[in-house]
Protein backbone atom coordinates (compact mmCIF):
# COMPACT_ATOMS: atom_id res chain seq x y z
CA UNK A 1 0.00 0.00 0.00
CA UNK A 2 1.30 3.79 -0.83
CA UNK A 3 2.03 5.44 2.58
CA UNK A 4 -0.24 8.48 1.78
CA UNK A 5 -3.25 6.54 0.32
CA UNK A 6 -6.64 7.72 1.63
CA UNK A 7 -7.12 4.41 3.20
CA UNK A 8 -3.98 4.06 5.03
CA UNK A 9 -4.26 7.59 6.36
CA UNK A 10 -8.10 6.72 7.69
CA UNK A 11 -6.88 3.14 8.69
CA UNK A 12 -3.52 4.61 10.95
CA UNK A 13 -5.93 8.01 12.08
CA UNK A 14 -8.52 5.16 13.56
CA UNK A 15 -5.65 2.44 15.26
CA UNK A 16 -4.02 5.34 16.55
CA UNK A 17 -7.18 7.20 18.46
CA UNK A 18 -8.07 3.61 19.19
CA UNK A 19 -5.50 2.85 21.40
CA UNK A 20 -4.90 6.29 22.89
CA UNK A 21 -8.94 6.49 23.61
CA UNK A 22 -8.20 2.52 25.10
CA UNK A 23 -5.32 3.69 27.43
CA UNK A 24 -6.93 7.30 28.82
CA UNK A 25 -10.22 5.28 29.86
CA UNK A 26 -8.28 2.87 31.45
CA UNK A 27 -6.30 5.13 33.14
CA UNK A 28 -9.31 7.18 33.79
CA UNK A 29 -11.42 3.62 35.63
CA UNK A 30 -8.56 2.45 37.16
CA UNK A 31 -7.59 5.77 39.33
CA UNK A 32 -11.23 6.41 40.09
CA UNK A 33 -11.75 4.91 43.24
CA UNK A 34 -8.28 6.70 44.46
CA UNK A 35 -9.62 9.66 43.17
CA UNK A 36 -12.67 9.43 44.72
CA UNK A 37 -11.36 8.81 48.25
CA UNK A 38 -9.05 12.14 47.99
CA UNK A 39 -12.45 14.02 47.18
CA UNK A 40 -14.12 12.12 50.19
CA UNK A 41 -10.74 12.80 52.62
CA UNK A 42 -10.67 16.47 51.03
CA UNK A 43 -14.81 17.13 51.75
CA UNK A 44 -13.98 15.22 55.79
CA UNK A 45 -11.39 17.76 56.49
CA UNK A 46 -13.61 20.49 55.48
CA UNK A 47 -16.57 19.37 57.44
CA UNK A 48 -13.36 19.65 60.80
CA UNK A 49 -12.09 22.91 59.33
CA UNK A 50 -14.71 24.59 59.77
CA UNK A 51 -15.36 23.05 63.26
CA UNK A 52 -12.00 24.16 64.30
CA UNK A 53 -10.82 20.66 65.03
CA UNK A 54 -8.29 20.32 61.92
CA UNK A 55 -4.83 20.89 63.35
CA UNK A 56 -1.40 19.84 61.85
CA UNK A 57 -1.33 15.85 62.26
CA UNK A 58 -4.99 15.39 63.04
CA UNK A 59 -6.28 11.99 61.91
CA UNK A 60 -8.78 12.71 59.73
CA UNK A 61 -11.08 9.71 59.80
CA UNK A 62 -10.56 9.07 63.55
CA UNK A 63 -12.03 12.41 64.34
CA UNK A 64 -14.88 12.72 62.06
CA UNK A 65 -16.04 9.13 63.23
CA UNK A 66 -16.77 11.06 66.66
CA UNK A 67 -19.38 13.45 64.55
CA UNK A 68 -23.02 12.89 64.75
CA UNK A 69 -24.53 12.74 61.56
CA UNK A 70 -28.02 13.53 60.89
CA UNK A 71 -30.46 14.44 57.81
CA UNK A 72 -32.45 17.83 57.86
CA UNK A 73 -35.64 17.36 55.86
CA UNK A 74 -35.66 20.82 54.21
CA UNK A 75 -39.72 20.18 54.02
CA UNK A 76 -40.50 19.80 57.42
CA UNK A 77 -37.23 20.81 59.02
CA UNK A 78 -37.25 17.45 61.14
CA UNK A 79 -34.67 15.19 61.64
CA UNK A 80 -34.45 12.11 59.64
CA UNK A 81 -32.06 9.47 58.15
CA UNK A 82 -29.52 9.25 55.19
CA UNK A 83 -26.56 8.47 54.15
CA UNK A 84 -23.59 10.87 53.77
CA UNK A 85 -21.57 8.84 50.96
CA UNK A 86 -24.78 8.76 49.42
CA UNK A 87 -25.79 12.11 49.50
CA UNK A 88 -21.96 13.58 48.56
CA UNK A 89 -21.63 10.72 45.87
CA UNK A 90 -25.18 11.22 44.21
CA UNK A 91 -25.35 14.79 44.77
CA UNK A 92 -26.04 15.80 41.17
CA UNK A 93 -29.29 13.49 41.37
CA UNK A 94 -30.59 14.36 44.68
CA UNK A 95 -29.99 17.75 44.03
CA UNK A 96 -32.12 17.80 40.68
CA UNK A 97 -34.21 14.85 40.67
CA UNK A 98 -37.49 13.63 41.98
CA UNK A 99 -36.35 13.89 45.29
CA UNK A 100 -35.17 17.62 45.11
CA UNK A 101 -36.71 20.55 46.08
CA UNK A 102 -37.43 23.05 42.96
CA UNK A 103 -37.01 26.82 44.13
CA UNK A 104 -38.70 29.42 42.71
CA UNK A 105 -37.24 32.65 41.16
CA UNK A 106 -37.97 34.53 44.47
CA UNK A 107 -37.05 31.54 46.61
CA UNK A 108 -33.57 31.28 44.67
CA UNK A 109 -31.11 33.94 46.05
CA UNK A 110 -28.11 31.26 45.74
CA UNK A 111 -28.99 31.22 42.42
CA UNK A 112 -28.74 26.85 42.22
CA UNK A 113 -32.89 26.42 40.88
CA UNK A 114 -33.23 23.05 43.39
CA UNK A 115 -32.17 21.50 46.51
CA UNK A 116 -32.27 18.09 47.87
CA UNK A 117 -34.91 17.77 50.04
CA UNK A 118 -32.58 16.00 52.46
CA UNK A 119 -29.22 17.60 53.31
CA UNK A 120 -26.71 16.39 56.16
CA UNK A 121 -26.07 17.76 59.26
CA UNK A 122 -22.48 17.15 61.03
CA UNK A 123 -22.83 17.76 65.10
CA UNK A 124 -20.42 18.05 67.64
CA UNK A 125 -20.90 17.01 71.38
CA UNK A 126 -19.33 17.88 74.19
CA UNK A 127 -17.86 15.04 76.34
CA UNK A 128 -21.18 15.33 78.29
CA UNK A 129 -23.63 15.57 75.36
CA UNK A 130 -24.70 18.89 75.02
CA UNK A 131 -24.61 20.24 71.96
CA UNK A 132 -21.11 22.25 71.17
CA UNK A 133 -21.40 22.74 66.81
CA UNK A 134 -23.44 22.42 64.22
CA UNK A 135 -21.53 21.72 60.62
CA UNK A 136 -23.85 22.17 57.39
CA UNK A 137 -23.04 21.95 53.82
CA UNK A 138 -23.54 25.33 51.70
CA UNK A 139 -23.30 26.08 47.96
CA UNK A 140 -24.28 28.84 45.55
CA UNK A 141 -23.23 30.81 42.75
CA UNK A 142 -20.69 33.39 42.41
CA UNK A 143 -19.00 34.89 39.99
CA UNK A 144 -17.79 32.02 37.50
CA UNK A 145 -18.54 28.60 39.82
CA UNK A 146 -20.64 27.09 42.07
CA UNK A 147 -19.10 27.51 45.78
CA UNK A 148 -19.01 24.24 47.95
CA UNK A 149 -18.68 24.71 51.45
CA UNK A 150 -19.42 24.03 55.16
CA UNK A 151 -20.42 26.44 57.84
CA UNK A 152 -20.30 26.11 61.13
CA UNK A 153 -22.30 27.38 64.20
CA UNK A 154 -21.87 27.33 67.89
CA UNK A 155 -24.69 26.12 70.02
CA UNK A 156 -26.97 28.87 70.03
CA UNK A 157 -27.16 28.44 65.91
CA UNK A 158 -26.37 31.82 65.64
CA UNK A 159 -23.08 32.69 66.07
CA UNK A 160 -20.68 31.74 63.30
CA UNK A 161 -17.14 29.30 64.01
CA UNK A 162 -16.06 28.60 61.28
CA UNK A 163 -16.94 28.49 57.27
CA UNK A 164 -14.65 26.74 54.60
CA UNK A 165 -15.01 26.09 50.96
CA UNK A 166 -13.51 23.16 49.25
CA UNK A 167 -14.74 23.31 45.84
CA UNK A 168 -14.93 26.50 43.51
CA UNK A 169 -13.79 28.19 40.55
CA UNK A 170 -13.79 31.64 41.55
CA UNK A 171 -10.72 33.83 40.00
CA UNK A 172 -7.25 33.34 41.58
CA UNK A 173 -6.46 35.97 43.58
CA UNK A 174 -9.59 38.07 43.98
CA UNK A 175 -12.93 36.07 44.45
CA UNK A 176 -10.63 32.99 44.92
CA UNK A 177 -9.76 34.82 47.91
CA UNK A 178 -12.48 33.07 49.73
CA UNK A 179 -9.66 30.15 50.76
CA UNK A 180 -7.76 33.11 52.23
CA UNK A 181 -7.59 32.10 56.22
CA UNK A 182 -7.45 35.48 57.29
CA UNK A 183 -10.54 36.39 55.83
CA UNK A 184 -12.51 32.82 56.43
CA UNK A 185 -11.10 33.87 60.42
CA UNK A 186 -12.78 37.14 60.03
CA UNK A 187 -16.13 35.39 60.08
CA UNK A 188 -15.35 33.76 63.25
CA UNK A 189 -17.65 34.99 66.18
CA UNK A 190 -20.34 36.94 63.71
CA UNK A 191 -23.83 36.63 64.21
CA UNK A 192 -26.64 35.34 61.06
CA UNK A 193 -29.78 35.84 62.77
CA UNK A 194 -31.40 39.21 64.52
CA UNK A 195 -34.77 39.20 65.53
CA UNK A 196 -35.39 35.96 63.37
CA UNK A 197 -34.66 37.48 60.75
CA UNK A 198 -31.05 36.59 58.29
CA UNK A 199 -28.72 40.17 59.25
CA UNK A 200 -25.29 38.65 57.77
CA UNK A 201 -24.29 41.09 55.47
CA UNK A 202 -20.88 41.44 53.36
CA UNK A 203 -20.06 44.59 53.09
CA UNK A 204 -17.71 47.18 51.61
CA UNK A 205 -14.99 48.53 53.91
CA UNK A 206 -15.10 48.31 57.40
CA UNK A 207 -17.67 45.73 58.80
CA UNK A 208 -18.93 46.99 61.82
CA UNK A 209 -21.32 44.90 64.67
CA UNK A 210 -21.86 41.44 64.96
CA UNK A 211 -23.55 41.23 61.59
CA UNK A 212 -21.22 42.84 59.06
CA UNK A 213 -18.26 41.19 57.38
CA UNK A 214 -15.50 42.94 55.00
CA UNK A 215 -16.03 41.71 51.14
CA UNK A 216 -13.10 40.60 49.77
CA UNK A 217 -11.30 43.37 47.67
CA UNK A 218 -12.07 42.93 44.04
CA UNK A 219 -14.11 40.35 44.18
CA UNK A 220 -18.22 41.75 44.34
CA UNK A 221 -19.85 39.56 43.01
CA UNK A 222 -18.46 36.28 44.67
CA UNK A 223 -18.66 38.27 47.43
CA UNK A 224 -22.67 38.91 47.35
CA UNK A 225 -22.89 35.44 45.98
CA UNK A 226 -21.39 34.00 49.55
CA UNK A 227 -23.64 36.67 50.79
CA UNK A 228 -26.46 35.62 48.88
CA UNK A 229 -25.34 31.36 50.00
CA UNK A 230 -25.68 32.16 53.24
CA UNK A 231 -28.88 34.28 53.40
CA UNK A 232 -30.21 31.17 51.60
CA UNK A 233 -29.52 28.30 53.68
CA UNK A 234 -29.90 30.32 56.79
CA UNK A 235 -33.45 31.15 55.63
CA UNK A 236 -36.70 29.48 56.24
CA UNK A 237 -36.49 27.87 52.48
CA UNK A 238 -33.36 25.79 53.83
CA UNK A 239 -31.92 25.14 57.37
CA UNK A 240 -34.09 27.87 58.93
CA UNK A 241 -37.06 25.76 59.80
CA UNK A 242 -34.30 23.11 61.02
CA UNK A 243 -32.69 24.91 63.90
CA UNK A 244 -35.86 26.24 64.70
CA UNK A 245 -37.04 22.89 65.71
CA UNK A 246 -33.16 21.88 67.18
CA UNK A 247 -33.82 24.69 69.75
CA UNK A 248 -36.81 23.68 70.98
CA UNK A 249 -36.15 19.60 70.73
CA UNK A 250 -32.04 20.06 72.25
CA UNK B 1 31.03 13.29 23.67
CA UNK B 2 29.12 10.13 21.86
CA UNK B 3 26.35 11.18 19.71
CA UNK B 4 23.67 9.71 22.51
CA UNK B 5 25.79 11.77 25.09
CA UNK B 6 25.38 14.76 23.19
CA UNK B 7 21.68 14.73 22.43
CA UNK B 8 21.01 13.86 26.40
CA UNK B 9 23.28 16.86 27.68
CA UNK B 10 23.00 19.35 25.50
CA UNK B 11 19.95 20.49 25.54
CA UNK B 12 20.81 21.19 29.76
CA UNK B 13 22.81 24.36 29.16
CA UNK B 14 24.04 24.63 25.76
CA UNK B 15 21.02 24.30 23.61
CA UNK B 16 18.30 24.82 26.77
CA UNK B 17 14.86 25.10 25.44
CA UNK B 18 14.06 27.98 27.93
CA UNK B 19 17.28 30.22 28.12
CA UNK B 20 18.33 29.31 24.44
CA UNK B 21 15.14 28.01 22.51
CA UNK B 22 12.93 30.64 24.30
CA UNK B 23 10.40 27.65 24.68
CA UNK B 24 7.95 27.04 26.95
CA UNK B 25 7.77 30.16 28.95
CA UNK B 26 4.12 30.12 29.73
CA UNK B 27 4.49 27.14 32.33
CA UNK B 28 7.12 28.56 33.88
CA UNK B 29 5.45 31.43 34.90
CA UNK B 30 2.24 30.42 36.20
CA UNK B 31 4.28 27.21 38.06
CA UNK B 32 7.41 28.34 39.63
CA UNK B 33 5.95 30.02 42.77
CA UNK B 34 6.88 27.26 45.27
CA UNK B 35 9.37 24.60 44.67
CA UNK B 36 7.32 21.11 45.50
CA UNK B 37 4.77 21.91 42.54
CA UNK B 38 7.30 22.63 40.40
CA UNK B 39 8.84 19.58 41.06
CA UNK B 40 5.88 17.98 40.55
CA UNK B 41 5.61 19.95 37.15
CA UNK B 42 9.35 18.92 36.19
CA UNK B 43 9.29 15.20 36.70
CA UNK B 44 5.46 15.37 34.77
CA UNK B 45 7.28 16.77 31.57
CA UNK B 46 10.43 14.56 31.87
CA UNK B 47 7.96 12.37 31.39
CA UNK B 48 5.58 12.72 29.17
CA UNK B 49 8.53 14.24 26.82
CA UNK B 50 10.46 11.39 26.66
CA UNK B 51 7.27 9.43 26.14
CA UNK B 52 5.67 11.36 23.74
CA UNK B 53 9.31 11.14 21.68
CA UNK B 54 9.69 7.71 22.07
CA UNK B 55 6.28 6.85 20.48
CA UNK B 56 6.07 9.40 18.23
CA UNK B 57 9.87 8.15 16.76
CA UNK B 58 8.42 4.65 16.89
CA UNK B 59 5.63 5.14 14.07
CA UNK B 60 7.16 8.13 12.63
CA UNK B 61 7.43 5.85 9.31
CA UNK B 62 4.25 4.64 9.15
CA UNK B 63 2.64 7.98 9.95
CA UNK B 64 1.17 9.55 7.01
CA UNK B 65 2.19 13.33 6.45
CA UNK B 66 -1.62 14.70 5.94
CA UNK B 67 -2.17 14.13 9.54
CA UNK B 68 1.03 13.73 11.20
CA UNK B 69 0.36 16.94 13.54
CA UNK B 70 -3.18 15.25 14.63
CA UNK B 71 -1.38 12.37 15.47
CA UNK B 72 1.34 14.04 17.64
CA UNK B 73 -1.37 15.86 19.09
CA UNK B 74 -3.30 12.87 20.15
CA UNK B 75 -0.17 11.02 21.48
CA UNK B 76 0.95 14.25 23.63
CA UNK B 77 -2.61 14.74 24.64
CA UNK B 78 -3.24 11.13 26.00
CA UNK B 79 -0.23 10.65 28.01
CA UNK B 80 -1.20 14.43 29.53
CA UNK B 81 -4.31 12.98 30.69
CA UNK B 82 -3.08 9.64 31.91
CA UNK B 83 0.09 11.96 34.10
CA UNK B 84 -2.93 14.18 35.61
CA UNK B 85 -4.98 11.65 36.77
CA UNK B 86 -2.17 9.84 38.16
CA UNK B 87 -1.36 13.21 40.06
CA UNK B 88 -4.92 13.54 41.18
CA UNK B 89 -4.95 9.83 42.58
CA UNK B 90 -1.83 9.76 44.44
CA UNK B 91 -0.69 13.59 45.22
CA UNK B 92 -3.97 15.46 45.47
CA UNK B 93 -2.95 18.57 47.77
CA UNK B 94 -0.60 19.31 44.90
CA UNK B 95 -3.06 18.88 42.30
CA UNK B 96 -5.32 20.95 43.69
CA UNK B 97 -2.69 23.44 43.72
CA UNK B 98 -1.06 22.60 40.03
CA UNK B 99 -4.95 23.10 38.95
CA UNK B 100 -5.15 23.49 35.53
CA UNK B 101 -1.17 23.21 34.42
CA UNK B 102 -0.55 20.03 33.79
CA UNK B 103 -3.51 19.38 31.55
CA UNK B 104 -1.90 22.61 30.00
CA UNK B 105 1.48 20.78 29.25
CA UNK B 106 -0.68 19.69 26.06
CA UNK B 107 -0.07 22.92 24.71
CA UNK B 108 3.61 23.34 26.23
CA UNK B 109 5.09 24.24 23.26
CA UNK B 110 8.26 22.42 23.53
CA UNK B 111 6.50 18.98 24.20
CA UNK B 112 5.21 19.45 19.74
CA UNK B 113 8.63 21.33 19.35
CA UNK B 114 10.76 18.48 20.18
CA UNK B 115 7.97 16.05 18.09
CA UNK B 116 8.59 18.18 14.87
CA UNK B 117 11.92 18.95 15.64
CA UNK B 118 14.01 15.59 16.08
CA UNK B 119 11.13 12.81 16.71
CA UNK B 120 9.84 12.13 13.36
CA UNK B 121 13.41 12.31 11.84
CA UNK B 122 15.27 9.95 14.63
CA UNK B 123 15.34 6.51 15.84
CA UNK B 124 13.40 5.72 19.29
CA UNK B 125 16.15 5.59 21.62
CA UNK B 126 17.76 8.83 20.48
CA UNK B 127 14.27 10.35 20.78
CA UNK B 128 14.01 9.18 23.99
CA UNK B 129 17.15 10.79 25.09
CA UNK B 130 16.48 13.90 23.20
CA UNK B 131 12.91 14.55 25.25
CA UNK B 132 14.41 13.63 28.51
CA UNK B 133 17.56 16.19 27.46
CA UNK B 134 15.13 18.97 26.54
CA UNK B 135 12.89 18.45 29.63
CA UNK B 136 15.91 18.45 32.53
CA UNK B 137 17.19 21.58 30.54
CA UNK B 138 13.54 22.94 30.99
CA UNK B 139 13.17 21.92 35.01
CA UNK B 140 16.65 23.41 35.07
CA UNK B 141 15.82 26.69 34.73
CA UNK B 142 12.00 26.14 36.24
CA UNK B 143 13.96 24.66 39.28
CA UNK B 144 16.00 27.86 39.21
CA UNK B 145 13.50 30.27 39.27
CA UNK B 146 11.14 28.50 41.66
CA UNK B 147 13.97 28.68 44.12
CA UNK B 148 14.61 32.26 44.03
CA UNK B 149 10.20 32.69 43.66
CA UNK B 150 9.79 30.66 47.04
CA UNK B 151 12.91 31.97 48.90
CA UNK B 152 12.18 35.63 48.22
CA UNK B 153 8.91 35.71 47.72
CA UNK B 154 7.72 33.86 51.28
CA UNK B 155 11.40 33.29 52.96
CA UNK B 156 10.75 29.38 52.46
CA UNK B 157 12.21 26.27 50.77
CA UNK B 158 9.98 23.47 49.67
CA UNK B 159 8.21 24.40 52.56
CA UNK B 160 10.60 25.00 55.00
CA UNK B 161 10.67 27.97 56.54
CA UNK B 162 14.80 28.78 55.58
CA UNK B 163 14.02 33.04 56.39
CA UNK B 164 11.62 33.77 59.21
CA UNK B 165 9.19 36.11 58.11
CA UNK B 166 8.00 39.33 60.16
CA UNK B 167 4.78 38.10 60.03
CA UNK B 168 5.83 34.74 62.49
CA UNK B 169 8.02 37.15 64.78
CA UNK B 170 10.94 37.12 62.40
CA UNK B 171 12.99 39.41 61.01
CA UNK B 172 12.68 38.73 56.80
CA UNK B 173 10.00 40.59 55.22
CA UNK B 174 8.47 38.50 51.86
CA UNK B 175 8.78 40.33 48.69
CA UNK B 176 5.02 39.75 47.81
CA UNK B 177 6.21 40.67 43.83
CA UNK B 178 8.11 37.11 43.63
CA UNK B 179 4.92 35.46 44.41
CA UNK B 180 3.21 36.78 41.48
CA UNK B 181 4.08 36.13 37.44
CA UNK B 182 5.31 39.20 36.76
CA UNK B 183 8.59 37.78 38.62
CA UNK B 184 9.45 35.23 37.24
CA UNK B 185 9.22 37.34 33.62
CA UNK B 186 12.36 38.86 35.31
CA UNK B 187 14.46 35.69 36.37
CA UNK B 188 13.71 34.41 32.94
CA UNK B 189 14.90 37.35 31.50
CA UNK B 190 17.74 37.70 33.81
CA UNK B 191 18.60 33.60 32.95
CA UNK B 192 17.99 34.15 29.26
CA UNK B 193 20.69 37.08 29.36
CA UNK B 194 23.58 35.15 31.18
CA UNK B 195 22.50 32.38 29.11
CA UNK B 196 23.39 34.06 25.44
CA UNK B 197 26.37 35.74 27.14
CA UNK B 198 27.59 32.32 28.02
CA UNK B 199 27.27 30.78 24.61
CA UNK B 200 28.36 33.73 22.27
CA UNK B 201 31.59 33.71 23.99
CA UNK B 202 32.10 29.63 23.96
CA UNK B 203 31.31 30.59 20.13
CA UNK B 204 33.41 33.24 20.04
Amino acid sequence: MQRESDLRTFIIALIVAALCSFLVSGAAVVLKPLQEKNKELERKKNVLIAGGLMEEGTDVEKVFKSIDIVFADMKTGQKTEGSVDRYFNNFKQLSTGASSIDLSKKEDIAGIRSIPSKIPVFILRNSDGSLDKVIVPIYGSGLWSTMYGFLALESDLNTVSGITFYEHAETPGLGGEIDNPRWKKSWEGKEIYENGEVALSIVKGGAKGEHQIDSLSGASLTSRGVENTIKFWMGDNAFGQFFENMKGGA
Amino acid sequence: MTGYGKILFNPLFKNNPIAIQILGICSALAVTSKMQTTLVMCISVICILGLSNLFISMIRKFMPSSIRLIIEMTIIATLVIIADQIIKAYMFEISKQLSVFVGLIITNCIILGRAEAFAVNNPPIKSLLDGIGNAAGYSIVLIQVAFARELIGSGELLGFTIMKPVTEGGWYTPNGLFLLAPSAFFLIGVIIWAAKLTVAKEDA
